[in-house]
């Protein structure tokens, strides 16, 4: 589905992404993990096209998206969340997920100032399924406030949902439940194995909790220092020594 | 007096489509845009050019042609076409960088345009400007009469009520959702699958349409033009209506024009000027903008009548 080739990425001086490649299977959820400063968020920004990459290249389904505009990485298929939710928080829970739906009649602006029947069909077909979505995310009651009065777990449900609006094929997730209390954790966990199951969706997903990441990953792939240390089952990443070392550090 | 009330009425009016536009590239999708009055002088002189009668005239031994006696309706829609190209020449290096950015470029060129208008005479004759310029009708009605001041009046608040509906019907749209968020989180908006810049374009361009079309009301209103009404302060002044009115609130837009430019900046001309003090009452002017936006800042900061969150309800789009 996913496959990343030699990717580096270099600030100034400093290489936080050195020779790393990963490969992510269809309807596979893969963990990313590493210790801070690894990389991680980094290696999201070059998948995602905030960051062009200084060398390597992305190939998604085949086909090479490297250095392509968010957008256009979007629209193939490619959703982000981010690590502090970066959600719209003046505009509604609705309009947040709204506004996510690809290929908006209304996003004409001729269109969007005539309102043909076509455009008010499209919008009302996708109010319909953004009430599903926060229905299924337990924020329904809140779906004309504003986002800035939602708990941190609250949000990152919603940016999951607005993630899920865009009708992905793939998702990376930064840090999706950080912020969430144990029973939001539980949720989110959840949906997202929902996903998988009923849409058969693929992740790439980034977490410091570690029983979230041993309990839904089917792969979990290091990083240190920008570089790929190991990838493997949870069980083979736990008894790894290099893993430990790099999140431990060496034994005296 | 009947005129001269007449008169303010369309002036203002001129200047609320001003506002207007800029509430729609600020108050909607956070474009900092300081070069109002350049869109507005491009608008303007694109339309008095072309409507003016063909008028030789000598200017320091040079003989200059200025005019081309196009039908009204024609240079209103070239003023259009002409500040819509300004604002994509504009749009082409700048949008794509910070909102900063665009700021300083937009007050810079504005600038420039008026120092062009100040000194290719051969075009604009200069700080003479340009005079006699046509009024709609004008063969049935004259300049000065009071049936061309109504027609103009009727004509620039047709205008008006066209761009307001236009613009209300936007924000409500998918178009005006993806504006309203990248206003809040450009990046966010991008990796949602919005090409930002093609957004942000389009929503300069429409922009400068407005203040086109303004601009050329505004030489029909004056039927003479000259680089000094295209100051800054009057980019400042459109600021001033749209904060003290409600930054991404159509009508607030309007009601700010209506109170700044109408309450205070014209309505103070009739009050009797104070004796040995000819400057007093026009530094009071600004002094009062000034003060009013202070007590706005302060008191309702975001303006006198805020933007108000969209809400929806299933059943309320009838397809």
């Amino acid at each position: 589905m996913l496959k990343a080739e030699g990717i580096v990425k270099n600030f100034g001086g400093l290489r936080a992404v050195d020779d790393c490649s990963i490969e992510v299977e269809k309807g596979s959820i893969v963990g990313l993990i590493g210790p801070n400063g690894a990389g991680k968020t980094t290696f999201f920004n070059v998948i995602t096209g905030m960051y062009k990459p200084n060398a390597g290249r992305i190939l998604f389904k085949g086909e090479d998206i490297t250095g392509l505009r968010p957008d256009r990485i979007c629209q193939r298929g490619i959703t982000r969340t981010f690590q502090v939710s970066r959600e719209l928080k003046i505009m509604t829970l609705l309009e947040n997920i709204l506004l996510a739906f690809k290929d908006q009649r209304g996003e004409n602006i001729i269109r969007g100032i005539l309102n043909p029947a076509n455009v008010r069909e499209q919008e009302r077909e996708n109010l319909g399924k953004s009430v599903e979505i926060l229905k299924a995310m337990h924020l329904y009651e809140l779906r004309n406030e504003p986002v800035a009065i939602l708990s941190g777990g609250q949000r990152k449900m919603l940016e999951l949902g607005q993630a899920s609006a865009t009708g992905p094929e793939m998702l990376l997730l930064d840090e999706p439940t950080a912020g969430a209390t144990a029973a939001e954790t539980a949720m989110l966990v959840n949906f997202i194995k929902r996903m998988r199951e009923e849409q058969g969706l693929t992740f790439l997903i980034v977490e410091h909790k570690m029983e979230v990441i041993m309990g839904i990953c089917d792969k979990i792939i290091v990083i240190s220092y920008g570089r790929k240390l190991m990838e493997g089952s949870a069980d083979e990443v736990r008894q790894n020594e290099e893993v430990r070392e790099a999140y431990l550090g060496r034994e005296a | 007096m009947t005129s001269f009330m007449i008169g303010i009425v369309t002036v203002v009016a001129i200047f609320c489509i001003l506002v207007l536009a800029l509430n729609i590239r600020w108050g909607y999708c956070g474009l900092l845009d300081f070069g109002v009055a350049g869109f507005f002088l491009i608008g303007a002189y694109t339309a008095a050019i072309l409507i003016s009668a063909p008028s030789e005239s000598f200017l320091f031994g040079e003989r200059y042609t200025v005019g081309y006696g196009i039908a009204w309706p024609l240079g209103l829609i070239a003023a259009a076409v002409a500040s819509g190209i300004l604002a994509f020449l504009i749009g082409i290096p700048t949008l794509r960088l910070r909102g900063d950015y665009l700021a300083i470029v937009t007050i810079g060129v504005a600038e420039i345009l008026r120092y062009v208008a100040i000194n290719e005479k051969w075009l604009t004759r200069g700080v003479q400007g340009i005079r006699n310029i046509k009024r709609p009708f004008e063969s049935f009605f004259p300049p000065a009469s009071l049936p061309s001041d109504i027609i103009l009046l009727v004509l620039t608040l047709a205008i008006l009520a066209l761009f307001l509906i236009i613009a209300n019907r936007l924000y409500v749209s998918p178009f005006g959702r993806v504006l309203r968020a990248m206003r809040e989180d450009e990046v966010v908006t991008s990796f949602l699958g919005k090409p930002v810049i093609n957004f942000k374009m389009l929503t300069f361009i429409l922009g400068g349409i407005y203040m086109g079309v303004a601009g050329a009301l505004f030489a029909m209103y004056t039927t003479a033009i000259e680089p000094y009404q295209f100051i800054p302060t009057y980019t400042f002044l459109i600021w001033a209506c749209l904060i003290v009115g409600g930054s991404g609130n159509n009508w607030g837009a309007i009601l700010g024009g209506a109170l700044l430019m109408g309450l205070f900046v014209q309505a103070t001309r009739f009050l009797p000027s104070v004796a040995g003090q000819p400057q007093l009452i026009p530094a009071l002017r600004y002094i009062a903008v000034g003060v009013l936006l202070i007590l706005v800042l302060r008191l309702r900061p975001r303006g006198l009548l805020p933007e108000k969150a969209i809400t929806k309800e299933i059943g309320d789009i009838h397809a």
